[in-house]
């Protein structure tokens, strides 16, 4: 980044111009600059307006170009068809950032604008947020450059948005709910900047504790994925996406194709990256108070205290849901609860005080609770009764927050009626993390724990870094090279195996048979069992078209499986030109496990891992990742499928040779991302034998894009 | 076995044997077996010595033909003995002249045993296996067998083919049992038009058996098997009954207006994206939706088909590739389809001269 575009200026400029401000209060360029100047910006303010004249009490200047300093920061809120000239300006006035407010460009589909924009500012060294955007908001320098409300909280959170109206609404939301913001950015068209660029400067401010990005597309996925990395090692990300995906129409040439939707990718791909992605827009902005305000969890142990059983269980129902351990040694709790909670009262976890508590028995058994150290979290419930003096009960439940809030994170949530229901207000108000739902209250001490979890395992895992040069891309490339001259953009199985070989995936052995007395000579030579495949390249379904025969034992059957697959392979296209049939080792059984990579359009390439065979489709129990992928990521990915335990080994039978099924997931990886030709590489099944006794990559289809590219490292 | 086979034949007990051929594909050889079968008060074999409908399951191979027929005739013969081979390459690898003419009568003594009548299906065309000997007229030569030629098709083609046989055939060592005229869309018209030209040629004419539409028909089940589609949909519905084929290519309001849409139990390709189509199909008269391109409906439309129990059928082709191939589709009996085989039974019974086959 260079000094004239360090995104520092965006956030923390040291001059703002306002193109198209203007003296008419129902205009926006008004809006911006009397948001500018009472949000307390101590920074040189320029309005420009092409009528001169005061503006709020500021001299306003006819063009930018009339200013005699630097402007570090220029708002454009001027009609669409004269923003380009005012770029122009700007690019010669060396100013660093714009933010361009004006909406009618790609959004309507004027590409042909908005890329001019681009081009100019990138030929001058600017750089361009927006269009279409309400501005930014920046606590750093006080600077509220947006037609938003104009009293901000300010606070540890930085909201990333996607969405102006959205984005808008949530600076007067997260004023109710006494949420402080540190930053609060629209992306708009993200015609330059995104996402990415600005966690770059959030991941440095100090102010900034939480971030909440707002999402509607991903451009540029790599890129999104490196900043993310770098950011949840520090504090923790929350996303919201919209638009879950339409899964394609098209049954997909490939199982990675049909599965890979794109929502799926962009869960696992946030999961990946350590983000936590919330639900709804309440859920999004409770994790974000909750997270800005209250202390990280030291330890897994979290302790419910409550005063009714059922609320208790709806309370361990919602610890499984949202991943809050709770502590479960009978002797710790006896020795933390047994001289707090009646006798009637239970000390196992839940920590039953009974229907019978008043606000002091509450005082005194979360006292208790937040001075023990073996306790990490609370989830303080109650039912509003008789006895509870819900008063009393507000002044101590504030006490204790007061006193204590800052030492471990706690959770609140009571039900009952009016009085409840003003106690939680009240209590809210002071920042007291208390919820009328106890699944909200659970969520966001559940966040609380992923974000834990994220950053320990960011400090204790050792990053093993795979070597890609295991792989001969260049003999890979190769083969791709005969396959485009031969006119087609799929990989024949002969081809596809060349392509293993080269990446030292373990195969069966096999020939290309192309007469029956090949086929039987090579079954011979191989040795029985074997497999026997059609080769076409019209016909990429083998199974579906009948052309393929398993556990042929000797040479009669080799000879009906030949007459069979020949005849079949004509029967479902008589055009299909066939190369031959393939005739291959049969590999003892194992666990048949699938390993697929593709072309995201929002994340560049991915893998996928899951469960395999012919039924991956209807299984679906499969994880995705973007690439690049490191040993240890690769294995978070194995464990996140459903069947991961049949790969541990289950009813006796041995673990699993999952390191051997981790270097091919990441052999598939490398193949992709350094070979840009291929779109679609599927391995399925990939058979994985016990420990020590390695994989089997029994079938692999490899496509290609339709045009050639370039090299993608060079 | 074979000795026994042939010490009969010394005797003059064997029984009566008769290759079934046919100078074009598709000409009915199989129905006309079926029902000959079932109107000769005989035991009746049954040897199809070159497959052409290859089913291979479990590593069985076997005829489609075959399995069919010991189905209807009770026989215990697996379907695998039926058959010598299928494909020219295996066959031409596995025998040289000598050794399929064993082969051959190996089989026929096989599947002859305690039978009074062996009717040997040949391929499609007098020629076809010509080259490994296993042709209409080496079976006729090979088993001494009489040959009964099945006919079918447009009025000329009939005449052509009869006519052609009848001059350029020399068949010194092979005898006619006559000839069976199939599917024959008049028959009193065909009858009395070209009934004296043939019969001039001297030609024995066993029977003209008409057309039937019911015959055509096709269970959507059968069509699942040989488009290989997958269906998506509708599974409860695939016994249901193909009685016309409607081609979804145009707008829905031309659709609903030409006759053909208003048929029963039509089939309708088309794309899965016209749900348009597809709604309008599930609310006619349809046994199934093909979808092609394996382009998916969404999955309320889905939905909508497995409720009216219609199948969706998903092909990777293209709807102009998939109606021909509908086209090209031979409407083949099924053992469960009591129907049409007790038809074939009328039809044979009332049209064909059938003592005529043993004078």
């Amino acid at each position: 980044m260079s000094e004239h575009s360090n995104i520092q200026f965006l956030f923390e400029p040291r001059s703002v111009a306002i193109i198209g401000a203007s003296s008419s209060e129902d205009k926006i360029g008004y809006k911006i600059q009397r948001n500018i100047m009472e949000g307390g910006f101590r920074g040189a303010i320029y309005p420009i307006n092409p009528k001169g004249g005061d503006i709020l009490g500021v001299p306003s200047y006819p063009s930018i170009l009339d200013i005699e300093g630097e402007v570090d920061l220029a708002t454009i809120v001027i009609p669409a068809k004269f923003v380009v000239r005012a770029v122009e300006e700007c690019a010669q006035k060396k100013v660093k950032f714009l933010s361009i407010i004006t909406s009618g460009f790609s959004e309507v589909g004027n590409w042909a604008e908005e890329r001019k924009i681009v081009e100019i500012a990138q030929q001058n060294g600017m750089r361009v947020l927006g269009p279409n955007i309400f501005g930014i908001y920046s606590a750093e320098t006080s600077l509220n450059a947006t037609f938003g409300p104009s009293d901000v909280k300010r606070g540890g959170v930085a909201i990333i948005t996607q969405s102006g109206a959205l984005g808008i609404a949530m600076i007067g939301k997260t004023k109710i709910e006494n949420i402080g913001l540190s930053a609060i950015v629209s992306v708009g068209n993200k015609s330059d900047l995104d996402e990415a660029d600005l966690l770059q400067y959030l991941l440095r401010d100090e102010a900034t504790k939480v971030i909440l990005m707002y999402i509607e597309g991903v451009k540029n996925g790599e890129r999104l994925v490196e900043a993310l990395k770098q950011v949840t090692k520090k504090k923790p990300v929350i996303a919201i996406k919209s638009g879950r995906s339409k899964r394609g129409a098209m049954a997909a040439a490939s199982h990675t194709g049909s599965l890979a939707g794109a929502d799926e990718i962009f869960d696992a791909v946030m999961k990946q990256c350590g983000v936590t992605r919330a639900e709804t827009l309440e859920e999004a902005l409770n994790w974000c108070k909750f997270l800005s305000t209250s202390p990280a969890p030291r330890g897994e142990n979290a302790v419910i205290i409550t005063n009714g059983g059922g609320i208790g269980v709806l309370a361990a129902d919602a610890c499984e849901k949202y991943g809050v351990n709770l502590a479960d040694d009978p002797e710790t709790m006896k020795e933390i609860f047994e001289e707090v909670t009646p006798d009637f009262g239970s000390i196992k976890n839940p920590v039953d005080i009974t229907g019978q508590a008043m606000a002091q028995d509450y005082e005194i058994c979360l006292e208790a609770a937040f001075k023990h150290p073996a306790v990490d979290s609370i989830i303080c419930l109650g039912c509003e009764t008789a006895v509870l003096d819900v008063e009393r009960l507000t002044e101590s439940l504030e006490k204790v927050h007061r006193e204590h809030g800052a030492s471990k994170p706690a959770v609140l949530s009571f039900f009952g009626g009016q009085d409840t229901e003003n106690s939680i207000v009240h209590l809210r108000g002071q920042s007291v993390p208390i919820f009328l739902d106890v699944y909200d209250a659970v969520s966001c001490l559940g966040a609380g724990y992923r974000n834990y979890r994220n950053l320990k395992d960011a400090q204790t895992k050792v990053e093993d870094v795979f070597d890609p040069s295991v792989v001969d891309i260049e003999r890979i490339k190769g083969v791709i090279a005969k396959v485009r001259a031969a006119g087609r953009t799929f990989l024949l199985a002969p081809e596809a195996q060349e392509v293993m070989i080269a990446a030292k995936m373990p195969m069966p052995q096999s020939k290309l048979a192309r007469n029956l007395d090949e086929a039987v000579q090579f079954a011979e030579a191989i040795g029985y069992p074997v497999v026997m495949k059609i080769v076409s390249k019209d016909i990429i379904h083998k199974s579906d078209a009948g052309g393929v025969a398993l556990d042929l034992l000797n040479k009669g059957e080799v000879m009906d499986a030949y007459e069979a697959i020949m005849h079949n392979a004509r029967a479902y296209d008589p055009s299909a030109v066939i190369d031959g049939v393939e005739v291959v080792e049969m590999v003892k059984s194992g666990t048949e496990t699938i390993i697929g990579a593709r072309r995201d359009e929002s994340f560049g390439p991915v893998v996928m891992f899951g469960l395999g065979g012919i039924y991956v489709e209807v299984m679906k129990d499969i994880a995705f990742r973007a690439l690049p992928l490191n040993r240890a990521e690769a294995m978070e990915m194995i464990k996140d499928i459903r069947s991961y335990p049949l790969l541990l080994g289950v009813r006796g039978e041995a673990r699993k040779d999952i390191e051997g099924v981790i270097e091919c997931i990441l052999k598939v990886g490398t193949i992709l991302q350094y070979c840009e030709d291929i779109t679609d590489i599927e391995v399925n099944p990939l058979v994985a034998y016990d420990q020590g006794d390695g994989v089997r990559a029994v079938d692999v289809r490899i496509l290609l894009s339709k045009s050639a590219k370039g090299d993608h490292h060079g | 076995m074979l000795e026994s086979f042939y010490r009969r034949v010394r005797k003059g007990t064997i029984m009566d044997k008769f290759v079934i051929a046919s100078t074009r594909k598709n000409a009915g050889k199989t129905s006309i077996i079926i029902g000959l079968t079932e109107v000769l008060q005989k035991k009746c074999g049954y040897l199809k010595p070159i497959g052409d409908r290859l089913l291979y399951r479990k590593k069985r191979l076997w005829d489609y033909d075959s399995e069919l027929l010991t189905h209807t005739l009770g026989i215990n013969e697996k379907p695998e003995d039926i058959s010598i081979g299928f494909e020219h390459a295996k066959l031409r690898y596995m025998y040289d002249e000598a050794g399929i003419r064993e082969k051959l009568r190996e089989q026929a003594a096989l599947v002859a045993a305690d039978k009074d009548v062996l009717f040997i299906e040949a391929g499609s065309g007098l020629n076809f296996a010509s080259s490994i000997h296993l042709d209409a007229l080496s079976l006729a030569r090979h088993l001494e067998a009489k040959l009964l030629l099945v006919v079918g098709g447009e009025e000329d083609e009939i005449l052509d083919d009869i006519t052609f046989v009848k001059n350029h055939l020399a068949c010194d060592e092979v005898q006619m049992a006559g000839v069976i005229i199939n599917r024959v869309k008049d028959v009193d018209d065909f009858k009395a038009t070209y009934m004296a030209e043939i019969e001039a040629l001297g030609v024995k004419v066993l029977g003209v058996l008409p057309y039937k539409q019911e015959l055509t028909y096709m269970p959507v089940r059968y069509l699942v098997d040989h488009l290989f589609a997958k269906v998506i949909g509708g599974e409860g519905g695939l016994n249901k009954i193909v009685q016309s084929v409607f081609v979804g290519a145009m707008s829905v309001s031309a659709a609903v207006q030409n006759p053909l849409f208003k048929k029963e139990n039509k089939m309708i390709i088309t794309s899965g994206d016209r749900s348009d189509m597809i709604l309008v199909a599930l609310e006619t008269d349809t046994s199934c939706v093909v979808l092609t391109n394996n382009s998916l409906p969404p999955a309320n439309i889905v939905a909508k088909a497995d409720a009216a129990n219609v199948p969706m059928l998903l092909v990777p082709w293209d709807t102009y590739r998939t109606a021909q191939q509908i086209d090209l589709m031979d409407p083949l009996l099924t053992k469960d389809d009591t129907p049409k085989l007790e038809l074939l039974k009328k039809l044979v019974g009332e049209s064909v001269k059938t003592q005529a086959l043993f004078d």
